[in-house]
């Protein structure tokens, strides 16, 4: 594929010493196109969390290649993967990770400032991103006057705003309702389908991954099997879910 | 959105975690201006020469304890900061996943820390201001000086050297910050809520052996210091011996304390079952396991605060022996020939309505000369390192003394007079920085040529005569005593009125005249009396005190300031324990008795240790005490102790009230949400 905006070639992570070693990651292999919205599925310690981390560069991997738009970032030391990671990437975390020294609007505008956009250009588009993920009216807010789904669409917003190549969403709704779970994977969604956003999305979760056009299941560091939604509706694609989940086996208590 | 604004709000938000660090800041820098001013104060400037060298002897001591205490106040505010750097390390992690590169990082962290430094230093100096004119009045009356002249004054030496020091410590501060910061890795930064403390080696009878080893060492250091008595000196060789066995024993007792104490209290089932105490003695175990360290260096520095009070007191003492033999006339009145002519002291006296002849029983007038070549030429071929403010002495004459004159004043002591051939001449010495090259000089000097008389060495020995009377300790630098002949054929430089009292004699009202005769400008008559110099001397044994508190003061605000980050940092990483608790069913009060607990301990188990070593360490600093019999140091001491329990007391409870505080914030948030 020539559109592959990620290659991940063949890559392990190990973790402990002689004694016990631990293969969290072992021989992983896939590519994402531009525009997809990938799912990565797992049960915990199934080592979906440390792809990711292998993936946004927070940590490193013991083996293998991984190419972001063609560029081996494996290979980047200092500030140049603080470069990479500003300018390339967005990341949506568990627990949203607000600066809460910051407002809504400070937290969304830092990720451009810190890539030295204008200001004029920073109004623009912290205005647009907001926009489309409905959080006009809490831009003057600061992350502890928010509630937890308005947290994460700032966060969402915070990942968007600099239009990374990818964003990485590990757990985004872990610790969302049901309600506003289904509002940010709406949102994710149309920010996939309207903007062409590259989503990376980890979760144990079937219904939020129900959202993706593709799903990679990981066991024991191995990709274990993979599913597309192709034509299938929502609920087709959830129903196929948890057919695989209920193979992959223990994953039932998971179930919504 | 600019770093400068994203420092600005930084600060303003943390202003919580900051107070810590800025209090600590705060009080370092007013109380390190505040003693460093004290010599600036324009009234110690008419203080008459003797004292004015007693007065320098002040800066210089202070200067030197500057030096220490900046290095210890460095090392407390790198801590300080290390500190706000881990709590906020969650937030270090989100910048970098951002994109923000190392060094932009850092430069906000440094900037963070530069402003909360400017406003310490600023609000510090204004405090320090305030305190240090309190200061200046309590060494003013030490000093024994008139209150009215008494000035508010702004010391820009003490300033420079406050900014100076602080400048290097913020800068030090910053080097360790993007350190830090550079050395991090993201994965640990974004986990670091979760990480646990390591656990040790589960060895069962190496601790209890070591608590025993720990026991052994302290209680042989206390019966050595039993034996020998607490200072070193030249009989009580053992001192170091001592020290380096208590510095181990105190070390491995902390080392070894929790192992044996939870032991003991599981051994207690139905003490270690009830309510929280599990919880709390592990708690308190891991604590003072993980922190022997902090722990030992509290205990020392608590114990190093009464030893300094205890050796500064008994050098105090030893003093009280000197000025008795410093004082051989009851007054001295010097005048100085280029000024005011060569001419009868006591007729000049007259003339200012000042009579002595009623009052002496003896009066002699002795003249001091000069000659061309100076101490240095003197000390030639010498390595001399003289006492900072002796170092003008170089450069100046060295005195010479008619051997008449000098038996003279021998004579009112009852002294046996010298004699000298007409080609012989005697060196007199009896001040401490200078006698061993004035002893050097007359080894070297089996002759030499004065005023184009050469002269022969009379003795080996240097005199150690005190013909004129100066501060204690603080005597003749050097004197020639030389025929008559020789001596007249030189410049005279002063003239000295040597006179003792009749018993029963009015020295106030003498004194009282004298006051203006020597503050007066336009003529170069000078005094010192005795009463006056034992009320110096008093002054010296003031000065001991209050650089004993000064220094006890900045120890203990050190401890307490350890004790209290360190206690904060603990509670901040325990947070979950605690949610965890009141999630388990433990009520509010019981996790606050928890906590209170662990904070006593945590203040309590230093200053006990500390405690039995001082009131051994005290014990033997009474007995000197009561054997001189000084009532200014037994209230000293009471104030000290008042003060000490003060400061440590409520910085403990300001601990206490913040970690309850963030745990109850913490419980707040969770349900909240």
């Amino acid at each position: 594929m020539n559109d592959a905006i990620l290659q991940v070639d063949d890559i392990q992570k190990y973790y402990g010493n002689k004694g016990s070693l631990t293969k969290a990651v072992d021989h992983i292999s896939f590519q994402v196109c531009k525009g997809e919205f990938l799912g990565i599925m797992g049960a915990s310690g199934s080592g979906k969390t440390t792809l990711l981390n292998c993936i946004s560069t927070i940590d490193t991997v013991t083996s293998g290649h991984i190419f972001v738009d063609g560029k081996d970032i494996t290979a980047l030391h200092g500030s140049q993967l603080a470069d990479f990671r500003g300018k390339k990437l967005g990341f949506i975390f568990q627990d949203f990770n607000l600066l809460d020294t910051l407002n809504a609007y400070e937290n969304i505008s830092l990720s451009l400032s810190i890539a030295g956009v204008k200001p004029a250009e920073i109004r623009r588009k912290v205005s647009r991103i907001s926009e489309a993920l409905g959080i006009c009216e809490v831009l003057d807010k600061y992350p502890y006057q928010m509630s937890g789904g308005q947290q994460q669409r700032v966060a969402a917003a915070r990942a968007m705003v600099t239009d990374p190549a990818m964003v990485l969403a590990d757990e985004p709704t872990g610790a969302l309702d049901s309600n506003s779970s289904r509002m940010l994977l709406g949102m994710l969604t149309e920010l996939n389908e309207r903007l062409d956003a590259t989503i990376l999305m980890v979760t144990h979760d079937a219904l939020s991954a129900s959202y993706c056009r593709r799903i990679l299941f990981i066991k024991d560091g191995k990709i274990f099997q993979e599913l597309n939604r192709g034509a299938d509706s929502r609920k087709e694609f959830f129903a196929k879910i948890l057919e695989v989940v209920s193979v992959l086996g223990g994953e039932q208590n998971d179930l919504l | 959105m600019t770093s400068c604004k994203l420092i600005m709000k930084n600060v303003g938000k943390n202003i919580r975690d900051y107070l810590v660090y800025f209090l600590t800041l705060m009080i370092s820098v007013s109380v390190f201006y505040a003693f460093n001013s004290v010599s600036d104060q324009p009234a110690f400037s008419e203080m008459g020469m003797t004292k004015t060298l007693l007065y320098d002897q002040l800066g210089i001591l202070l200067s030197t304890l500057t030096v220490l205490i900046a290095v210890v106040l460095a090392f407390l505010i790198i801590y300080a900061n290390q500190f706000l750097l881990k709590r906020r390390k969650k937030e270090l992690g989100i910048y970098m996943v951002l994109g923000m590169k190392k060094g932009r990082i850092s430069r906000i962290f440094a900037g963070e820390t530069l402003c909360v430094g400017m406003l310490a230093l600023v609000t510090g100096l204004c405090l320090g201001f305030a305190l240090s004119q309190g200061i200046s009045l309590v060494a003013l009356k030490l000093f024994a000086i008139e209150i009215s002249k008494f000035q508010l004054v702004f010391s820009v030496g003490a300033f420079r050297k406050t900014a100076f020091c602080f400048a290097v410590i913020f800068l030090l501060v910053m080097v360790f910050n993007v350190r830090s910061v550079s050395s991090v890795q993201l994965i640990d930064l974004l986990t670091a809520g979760r990480k646990n403390e390591t656990s040790q080696g589960r060895s069962r009878f190496l601790p209890v052996l070591l608590f025993f080893v720990s026991l052994a060492c302290i209680l042989s250091a206390g019966a050595m210091f039993y034996k020998n008595g607490i200072l070193p000196s030249r009989e009580n060789r053992s001192f170091q011996t001592e020290a380096i066995l208590l510095v181990t024993g105190t070390f491995l007792f902390f080392y070894s304390l929790s192992t044996v104490l939870v032991r003991m209290l599981r051994a207690n089932s139905s003490l270690y079952l009830k309510g929280l105490n599990t919880f709390l003695v592990r708690q308190v175990g891991s604590k003072i396991r993980t922190n022997y360290f902090i722990m030992t260096i509290v205990c020392g520095l608590l114990t190093v605060t009464i030893c300094a009070v205890s050796v500064g007191v008994s050098t105090a003492l030893a003093m009280n022996g000197l000025s008795k033999s410093a004082t051989p006339y009851d007054l001295n009145v010097l005048s100085d020939v280029s000024m005011d002519g060569d001419g009868s002291i006591l007729e000049y006296l007259v003339s200012r309505d000042t009579d002595l002849s009623g009052i002496a029983e003896n009066m002699e007038q002795i003249s001091i000369y000069e000659v061309d070549f100076t101490y240095g030429t003197l000390f030639a071929g010498q390595n001399v390192k003289l006492w900072p403010i002796d170092e003008g002495i170089l450069e100046s004459g060295v005195s010479v003394l008619g051997v008449s004159d000098f038996n003279r004043a021998l004579a009112m002591q009852g002294k046996e007079p010298v004699t000298l051939a007409e080609d012989q001449y005697l060196l007199n010495c009896n001040y401490k920085g200078t006698f061993q090259y004035v002893e050097k000089a007359l080894e070297n000097h089996a002759d030499f040529v004065l005023a184009g008389i050469p002269l022969q060495r009379a003795s080996d020995t240097v005199l150690e005569e005190t013909y004129f009377m100066t501060s204690v300790g603080n005597n003749d630098r050097g004197t020639l005593v030389v025929p008559d002949a020789v001596a007249r054929s030189l410049t005279k430089d002063v003239n000295v009125l040597l006179v003792q009292y009749r018993p029963g004699a009015d020295s106030d009202a003498v004194l009282q005249k004298m006051i203006p005769i020597g503050l007066d400008d336009t003529c170069g008559y000078r005094y010192a009396e005795k009463n006056m110099m034992y009320d110096m001397f008093y002054g010296l044994n003031a000065l001991v005190s209050f650089l004993c508190c000064y220094i006890g003061l900045i120890f203990l605000l050190i401890c307490a300031a350890l004790l209290a980050l360190k206690q904060l940092t603990e509670t901040t990483d325990n947070i979950y324990r605690y949610g965890l608790l009141q999630k388990l069913g433990a009520g509010k009060k019981q996790v606050n008795r928890t906590l209170l607990f662990q904070t006593a301990i945590f203040f309590a188990a230093p200053l006990a240790v500390a405690g039995i070593y001082s009131a051994v360490l005290m014990g033997k600093a009474m007995e000197i005490v009561e054997e001189f019999m000084n009532i200014h140091i037994s209230t000293n001491m009471v104030f000290t102790v008042v003060i000490f329990l003060m400061v440590y007391g409520s910085y403990f409870i300001a601990t206490y009230l913040s970690c309850k505080r963030m745990v109850t914030e913490h419980q707040n948030k969770r349900m909240e949400e």
